[in-house]
């Protein structure tokens, strides 16, 4: 799966002034930046910070918190979070896609494969790129790991999306 | 409620007292519609889409995943179980209401399980998600 380092920030996003939206976008820059960190009231709780976003993809992360662990002495992440992170993740790619939020209808389904141990670290980060349309439905894959960088995730997570016909009546953007 | 019922929520309490997702998303297990279910509230903390004022699919899946988890530990022999892994339906818009999640357990085998649920709000044959899910049994 591919990620840009340009794109996706080592640290957070801290305003909108800082999104550097792709090339060719129409996006309010603060639409965006508020869907991922502020406005979706589940994702604030959260704690969700954007790392970045690109023409097909976009990149979250969530702090460590003891609230979101498990595993006593063993500290990991609990399971719970993978498929909040995966769905958030996977909605903001489809959005850049889409290039369009009115466009975006809902989420049909969402599944998340669990490939090893949660183990806990400072963050974790859901990748997700949206490259598959068909008709009025979109596939996102997502990645979760405590790094970016690592190509040995997590989790997987596949999601689809239900997107509206665009102006000229077409589905696919 | 019946016996094997009144057991199965004993169970049940004592599995979702150790889950790190209960104090985080307010689950708790109870009888609703004559069975036993693990009940999400409506809560303001759940909201995704402002707009439509509906619960987000994240929470959704999850809380899916987690009645999961827990009714599957609770029917067994307390083990810990894993989660291979899980597929939600998002069928219609969740409204920021109590949904309660039944869960049945279509097989437990020595090292695997499979498990499906299906989760409502007002009306137990409208589901607003469904899932199901491969874990692990340690």
């Amino acid at each position: 799966m591919p990620y840009d380092p340009l794109v996706a920030r080592p640290t957070p996003l801290t305003s909108a002034d800082e999104l550097v939206l792709p090339a060719g976008s129409t996006l309010d820059p603060a639409m965006v930046f508020a869907v991922a960190t502020r406005t979706n009231v589940a994702q604030a709780t959260l704690g969700t910070q954007l790392l970045g976003v690109g023409a097909q993809h976009a990149t979250i992360r969530v702090p460590w918190r003891a609230d979101l662990g498990a595993g006593g002495a063993t500290a990991r992440w609990a399971d719970f979070v993978v498929p909040m992170l995966v769905d958030h993740a996977c909605s903001l790619a489809v959005l850049m896609v889409l290039d369009d939020a009115a466009r975006w209808a809902g989420s049909l389904d969402l599944r998340v494969d669990y490939r090893r141990s949660l183990d806990a670290s400072p963050f974790l980060v859901a990748h997700a790129v949206c490259d598959e349309r068909v008709g009025a439905v979109m596939r996102v894959r997502a990645m979760v790991s405590a790094d970016p960088d690592d190509d040995d995730p997590m989790a997987v997570g596949l999601c689809t999306i239900a997107v509206v016909a665009g102006p000229t009546g077409e589905s696919r953007p | 409620m019946t016996q094997p019922e009144a057991l199965l929520l004993e169970r049940l309490a004592v599995v979702l007292a150790t889950s790190p997702a209960v104090p985080y998303l307010g689950l708790r297990g109870e009888i609703v519609d004559a069975r036993v279910v693990v009940t999400l509230p409506g809560l303001e903390q759940h909201v995704g889409d402002v707009s439509q004022r509906s619960v987000h699919g994240g929470v959704l899946a999850a809380f899916l995943e987690t009645a999961a988890l827990a009714m599957l530990q609770a029917h067994g022999s307390g083990d810990p179980v894993k989660a291979l892994s899980f597929t939600s339906a998002f069928v219609r818009p969740a409204q920021v209401v109590d949904t309660y999640a039944a869960v049945d357990v279509v097989r437990i085998g020595r090292r695997i399980a499979h498990v499906r649920v299906g989760a409502w709000q007002g009306d137990v044959d409208n589901f607003v998600a469904t899932g199901q899910g491969t874990f692990s049994l340690r």
